[in-house]
């Protein structure tokens, strides 16, 4: 931290401390992986680490790496051809290629036993066409593989199919001259050049593996994750997940620091004009090339979405007499309450964290406001255990040296599990809000100063109601990835609070697939209309209409 | 009486080059002063600083013989009693023109707005907004807005770069009819000697980051001491020179 110390009175203002407050509040759960280290091994330390971890680092490399390939391969290769073809319903499949986005992966990974296991509704149906098969079986790590990539190619799609669409025409024109062949072209050209995007698309992938914990624990995968809570709840040795959650700590900086290396080293500046990218004409396809190309863009559509949909819709079917009960209805006002409190709480502190520390003047505190947004990149088992322990820390505080049993506060209420959703997805706001505020620019603030008008005034007359659109969609995508989240609410959830995403879980851990499917569909359905509001709904202010 | 008094005014961004250094000079109240310079010689930084946008390293500047900024302190520029106008004119877009010109207004009156129209010549503009003015009706909004608040000093950050040579020299007699008018004083930045010659009474010529003179307009023709400076001068005379020769 870089603070002048001769203007320190002088540059120090109560900005400074709020930023310093909310900063070090928030990113509490990652410094207190770090200070229980010193409290030493668990009991379980040595035979965790003599037959567990081993599984545990091989088995997560094993998906990172598999779902990494797989999810490069399906989400390039789509992005591509949506982006340089016409075919028929290129709209839809557009926007269907984004949809298992909507779709938890521990839902598809039940579904999928569903489908290919004994008496699963693929295996009837291929039985009734003659052809023997019991079952295929998908409880291995290759089919988790399968599952998480199907489930999180989007994020390789929608980062690669930005770039691709923003290459200038007269790429592909020069190309063309030259007389480079099409592959030459994907292969020289528009590969390398989209490069850094994949590897940032691939590193969200990676995050969401490493975050996973309902496929992996459905499957029977040993991975980091599943490993973490293992050690907590059945080897009840809590001290043990602390230092398993440091070793994926520092796994996830080494990749991070990985894939920042590779992506800083093939940025390439594209001058891109818009005009020009708006004129980029996409060819017809032909013969046997459409038919090949279709099948690339229908399987992940057909697998990663019809499929799981309608398998959850015949379950559905089969269960509404006994699903369909006020129980479901509060199960899911409570989901939708605790993911709207949550979200609107962590859209708040984004813009005080975001603004705050802009109106401070210490170079060190504003970039103490990078470091509360880093919780996106470590997974939920860790924000976990890091509440746990620094609850228990502050609960044995007030016991010890006030006399006060505040432990109900922690863990017969909400509070740590909207605590920890603010950490874990701080960034999810935040980046598109800070984003979009630089966008703004300072000089709109600046000049409200000029005329006389406070910094809060400012930021409710002049930046909120400029940044309203970028508001809502920051809220709507925190509403969906806490609803959708799982790990983090399984752990801190207090007894009496269900959601919709726990009891999908819980009903298909029970083996009770078919009543899975109502929670499991509602979510769908809500994520389903809240992604079309963000993309289709009312963006355009008038920042974006005037010159 | 002295409207801005600055002493040994000093500011780097990344600790080690000084976009301004060691600036000293007054300003006396009613005077347009005009700030010239090349891109990066520190005029924007300059002007920011008397705003209370930038914070210095080191130096002081009073404002109507009050200390604004110093190692101790800095008043925020919202309590400085001076308008800026910015060189993109900021015009908040989600607002009409009226609903502009009155932002900073504690209680807005109609009749302040439409005398402020009168006076910056658009009558009838109050329910327009920014995106459908033209580039010189949007500086004399920033402009009428920033007079609403009636400051005790003016600061205009490059008023005539966006504009083209007609709407230009226009603006530019215009803006100083309103400031003699009204009594302000103004501190403006440009980098076209022909702006500070057609209205500034003084001139402040800043060189990567310092300040190589300041002076009235007719002393800075009448002695130019400064290598850069008469080079500058030169050139505007060769230039003069050749219109004139073809014009003739």
């Amino acid at each position: 931290m870089r603070i002048r110390s001769k203007h320190l009175k002088r540059d120090l203002n109560q900005w400074s401390i709020y930023t310093l407050a909310i900063g070090l509040f928030v990113a509490i759960p990652v410094f207190a992986i770090f200070i229980y280290l010193f409290d030493g091994v668990g009991e379980m330390w040595d035979h965790i680490t003599t037959y567990f971890l081993p599984d545990y680092i091989l088995n997560s490399l094993i998906l990172l790496l598999g779902t990494g390939s797989l999810t490069f391969l399906i989400g390039t290769s789509t992005a591509w051809i949506v982006s340089n073809y016409d075919f028929p319903l290129r709209g839809l499949v557009e926007w269907l290629l984004f949809l298992p986005m909507a779709i938890p992966s521990y839902i598809v990974a039940y579904v999928y036993v569903g489908l290919l296991g004994y008496e699963g509704t693929l295996i009837r149906g291929l039985q009734s066409l003659g052809i023997s098969i019991t079952k295929i079986d998908v409880m291995n790590i290759g089919g988790l593989i399968w599952i998480l990539s199907i489930s999180l190619y989007p994020y390789v799609y929608a980062a690669t199919k930005g770039i691709f669409q923003s290459f200038p025409r007269s790429m592909r024109e020069n190309s063309a001259l030259l007389q480079a062949s099409s592959r030459h072209h994907f292969f020289k050209l528009a590969l390398p050049l989209a490069s850094p995007a994949i590897i940032a698309g691939l590193f969200l992938v990676f995050m969401e593996v490493l975050n996973d914990y309902g496929a992996a624990k459905y499957y029977g995968i040993q991975t980091f994750t599943t490993g973490i809570f293992r050690t907590w709840t059945a080897l009840e040795d809590l001290q043990s997940a602390v230092y398993l959650s440091a070793l994926l700590v520092v796994l996830m900086f080494l990749l991070n620091s990985l894939m920042n290396w590779l992506r800083n080293r093939r940025s390439y500046a594209l001058k891109i004009s818009q005009e020009d990218t708006q004129k980029q004409a996409r060819r017809n396809l032909k013969g046997s090339q459409k038919a090949l190309y279709l099948i690339v863009l229908w399987i992940p559509i057909i697998m990663g979405v019809l499929l799981p949909v309608f398998q959850l819709i015949y379950w559905a079917t089969l269960t509404y007499e006994s699903m369909l009960n006020w129980e479901l209805l509060w199960i899911s006002l409570q989901s939708f309450g605790l993911a709207l409190s949550a979200a609107v709480l962590i859209v708040v502190v984004s813009l005080a964290l975001i603004n705050f520390a802009n109106w401070n003047h210490l170079k060190g505190i504003k970039a103490l406001k990078k470091i509360s947004t880093i919780g996106y990149v470590i997974p939920g088992a860790i924000i976990g255990i890091g509440v746990i322990k620094s609850s228990q820390s502050i609960i044995n505080f007030f016991d010890t040296y006030f006399d006060l049993a505040v432990g109900n506060l922690f863990y017969g209420s909400s509070f740590i599990l909207v605590y920890a959703y603010v950490f874990r997805f701080l960034a999810v706001a935040y980046n598109p809000i800070e984003a979009n505020s630089l966008k703004l620019g300072k000089n709109l603030s600046e000049s409200a100063y000029t005329l006389k008008i406070s910094k809060l005034a400012t930021l409710l007359r002049v930046n909120l109601p400029l940044l309203r659109p970028t508001l809502i969609s920051a809220l709507i995508l925190v509403f969906i990835d806490i609803l959708k989240e799982l790990p983090l609410t399984l752990i801190l959830k207090p007894y009496k609070l269900q959601t919709l995403a726990v009891k999908a879980y819980e009903y298909a851990d029970d083996e009770r697939v078919a009543e899975a499917a109502w929670p499991s569909l509602l979510l769908i359905f809500v994520i389903v209309l809240l992604m079309l509001l963000v993309e289709y709904g009312p963006r355009k202010n008038r920042l974006q209409a005037s010159k | 009486m002295n409207i801005v008094e600055i002493e040994a005014l000093s500011k780097s961004y990344d600790g080690k080059h000084e976009a301004l250094a060691d600036c000293s000079f007054t300003l006396t109240k009613g005077k347009i002063c005009a700030v010239v310079g090349q891109s990066g010689s520190g005029k924007s930084t300059l002007l920011r600083l008397i705003a209370g946008l930038e914070r210095p390293d080191k130096g002081t500047i009073k404002i109507q013989g009050q200390m604004v900024s110093d190692d101790h302190k800095i008043v925020p520029p919202q309590e400085r009693n001076l308008g800026m106008v910015f060189q993109d004119f900021a015009l908040f877009p989600h607002l009409t023109v009226a609903k502009n010109i009155a932002f900073g207004l504690k209680k807005s009156t109609q009749a302040t707005v439409k005398e402020l129209l009168r006076l910056i010549d658009l009558p009838g503009y109050e329910q327009a907004y920014p995106n459908e003015l033209s580039g010189g009706e949007e500086q004399r909004v920033a402009l009428a807005r920033t007079l609403a608040l009636r400051p005790d000093l003016l600061l205009l950050d490059e008023p005539f770069s966006n504009l083209d040579a007609n709407l230009k020299s226009q603006l530019r007699q215009q803006i100083q009819q309103i400031v003699r008018q009204i009594g302000t004083s103004m501190i403006f930045i440009t980098h076209d000697l022909f702006d500070a010659i057609d209205i500034a009474d003084e001139l402040i010529y800043l060189e990567g980051g310092r300040m190589l003179c300041h002076c009235s307009i007719e002393d800075f023709f009448a002695n130019i001491e400064h290598e850069s400076i008469a080079k500058t001068i030169t050139e505007l005379k060769d230039n003069a020179k050749r219109i004139l020769a073809l014009t003739n």
